[in-house]
């Protein structure tokens, strides 16, 4: 993740610290979104929150969230949100150590 | 450049906008699918990086919108997706996409992708900017053979082809396919016929489809022999046209009166002698080089001579007949041809059968419009040239009162016709020249008598017989090629009248003379019809006949009935 973030920072600028506000908030919000849609059982909605997360981290280098995400997002798209829970409390984690990251970057 | 960047997630957006404008690109940006139309249609850029899901309205659905909306314009689209989307890029490219762009973004790959539609898109800007420069052109271009045409068709007239003998198939624009097709009437009411088909096709092609029918026309009625038409004809396209350029062409001469036709064919595909009675179908093959080959000296005018009875027809046409295609790329060939040919020759009907039978082989194809084909019919039926009356105004131009003689020894007999240089001198008079077919005739029979029957000694019994004409004429070479003595002396002296003149013609020559006067009984007892002297004392104020008939003098007057 720190090599992606280094180059970021460099095609970037000064609008570096812009992106990580705007990834901590867009992605707290699509995050508590996943928690509601799961709880009313919503599994389409929980793919594309999911999705959406997904392609933000990749881009940041963001690697085990990615995979997290994904794992989300396909389970979600077959139907099954038997996992769903189990996996935003580990999204939720890596979320949390990335955008620890990105601000100490 | 101006790229438009069509992305709900924010971060995503941000990045891809700093790649884009890192490379130097306006940058132009959308969060949802409604809104990457109307920043589209605000914005026009050139290239369109579209995220496949968005809310309100998905890339797939945007790029269908925009390819429907533009069906000229080229707007590629790059499609955003993530690795696990593989299975939708079908979907992509189904909806119009051009490429695709994956997470996690690759900087230098992107920036690759617009350079290469960059240079694509120059590209298709060129090719535009090409067809809107050929359009320009093709459409400049068929002005220019709007206006020479025009132009030829004032040169080229129809001439006689609408003659009721003449059926004839020629494509409107057939001046540019190098066909050319001209028919004039001769002024003893004969009828000369020509077709020829240049090398090539277009403008160069018609260039020397001019000089021809000035010739044609202009030599027919000076009262020219087809054999000196076809001469001079291949002389001027030697000069004229370019090396390796030449005019494949038949030519044709058809006596009504005395039935018989001589064709010469240099090139063309056989033309076809359709004997309506027999039902036979005769070929007349190419025996000499096109026009335009060869020079004077080794050039060959010898004409084919063959019966040509009432009902009788002559069919001519150039190879875009035979080479007219079908749906199905097949020629329409010599044997459909021929059979169709066959098919109408016994009810006199051979152009109706081949017209029908080309337009049921080509059906719907619109190719080939160099179809240019004609039959020529006798028909005895039709109507004798009628000698129109003339209502002009007096005119005393030109000479007034003047004395032309002439003597030809038998070296000029051989191979001088002196008829074009006498017309020339006497369509100088005043109002003479709108009697040029009547004078024209008197002097051709007058002239060609005294050749025939008294230099050289010919019997007329042969040419009463269509077959037998073949044999007269090989007879009037032969006599003529051993000519050693004689001589014709033409005088022709005119003086202008009150509103009007009259002309005097003395025709003497070597022979012995004729049985005038029972000519000249059986003239004036039965119908006054056919050639000849006949012709001539209906046509003139009197004809007198001095030594044994060696000698004739023949007076013509003429009064401009308009006068004032």
């Amino acid at each position: 993740m720190k090599e992606t973030i280094e180059q970021l920072k460099e095609l970037l600028g000064d609008d570096f610290n812009e992106l990580v506000v705007a990834f901590d908030q867009d992605n707290r919000k699509h995050l508590s979104n996943i928690a509601e849609h799961i709880k009313s059982a919503n599994h389409e909605q929980v793919a594309h929150e999911a999705h959406s997360i997904k392609g933000a981290s990749s881009n940041l280098g963001a690697v085990e969230l990615a995979a997290k995400c994904e794992a989300l997002e396909h389970s979600a798209r077959e139907g099954d949100l038997s996992q769903a829970s189990e996996l935003l409390t580990a999204i939720e984690h890596h979320f949390e150590l990335a955008v620890k990251e990105l601000k100490s970057a | 450049m101006k790229i438009l960047i069509a992305e709900d997630n924010f971060t995503d957006r941000l990045i891809l906008r700093k790649i884009v404008e890192q490379q130097g690109y306006q940058v132009c940006e959308a969060e949802n699918g409604v809104e990457a139309i109307e920043v589209f249609n605000k914005e026009q850029p050139d290239l369109i990086l579209l995220d496949a899901l968005m809310p309100k309205l998905d890339g797939f659905n945007v790029a269908r919108k925009l390819k429907a909306d533009h069906p000229e314009a080229y707007i590629p689209i790059i499609f955003i997706t993530s690795l696990t989307e593989t299975e939708s890029l079908v979907k992509c490219i189904e909806a119009g996409g051009d490429d695709f762009f994956t997470k996690p973004f690759n900087r230098v790959i992107l920036q690759a992708k617009i350079t290469a539609f960059k240079r694509a898109k120059a590209l298709y800007q060129t090719v535009l900017d090409q067809k809107q420069e050929i359009e320009f052109h093709t459409q400049h271009m068929m002005q220019e053979q709007q206006i020479a045409k025009r132009i030829f068709d004032n040169i080229a007239h129809k001439g006689a082809l609408g003659d009721p003998c003449i059926r004839y198939s020629v494509s409107p624009m057939s001046v540019f396919n190098g066909d050319i097709l001209l028919a004039a009437k001769r002024p003893l009411g004969g009828m000369n016929v020509f077709l020829g088909d240049f090398t090539g096709h277009g403008l160069s092609a018609s260039i020397g489809a001019l000089p021809v029918s000035d010739i044609f026309f202009g030599m027919t009625a000076k009262g020219f022999e087809l054999y000196e038409i076809v001469k001079e004809l291949n002389n001027r396209l030697k000069s004229v046209l370019p090396v390796g350029f030449f005019c494949c062409a038949i030519a044709a001469e058809i006596d009504f009166e005395d039935n018989n036709i001589k064709v010469w064919n240099g090139g063309l595909p056989d033309a076809y002698l359709i004997n309506k009675h027999t039902a036979e179908v005769e070929e007349i093959k190419s025996n000499h080089l096109p026009l335009g080959i060869i020079g004077e000296e080794k050039f060959q005018a010898k004409m084919d001579v063959r019966p040509f009875n009432d009902g009788d027809s002559l069919f001519l046409y150039s190879d875009g007949v035979i080479e007219s295609e079908n749906e199905a790329g097949e020629l329409f060939g010599l044997d459909r041809l021929l059979v169709s040919i066959c098919d109408g020759a016994s009810r006199g009907e051979a152009f109706d059968t081949v017209t029908e039978a080309v337009k049921a082989f080509r059906k719907t194809t619109e190719q080939g419009d160099d179809i240019t084909y004609m039959e020529i019919k006798n028909h005895k039926e039709r109507d004798v040239q009628a000698y129109e009356e003339v209502d002009e105004v007096f005119r005393n131009d030109g000479p007034s009162d003047s004395c032309l003689n002439m003597e030809l020894g038998p070296r000029s007999l051989k191979n001088y016709n002196p008829l074009p240089s006498i017309s020339q001198h006497l369509m100088e008079i005043g109002n003479l020249r709108s009697y040029r077919t009547q004078v024209m005739t008197i002097i051709t029979e007058l002239y060609s008598n005294a050749l025939e029957h008294g230099v050289l000694g010919l019997g007329s019994e042969l040419k009463k017989s269509a077959d037998g004409f073949a044999e007269y004429y090989r007879q009037r070479e032969d006599k003529l090629t051993k000519l050693e003595h004689g001589y014709i002396n033409i005088k022709v002296t005119h003086k202008n009248l009150d509103s009007g003149g009259q002309l005097e013609l003395i025709f003497e020559d070597s022979g012995q003379g004729f049985d005038y006067k029972t000519m000249q009984d059986k003239a004036s007892s039965s119908k006054l019809s056919g050639r000849g002297y006949p012709l001539v004392i209906r046509l003139a104020e009197s004809v007198e006949f001095f030594n044994n008939g060696s000698s004739v003098r023949v007076i013509f007057s003429w009064k401009a009935t308009g006068s004032k």
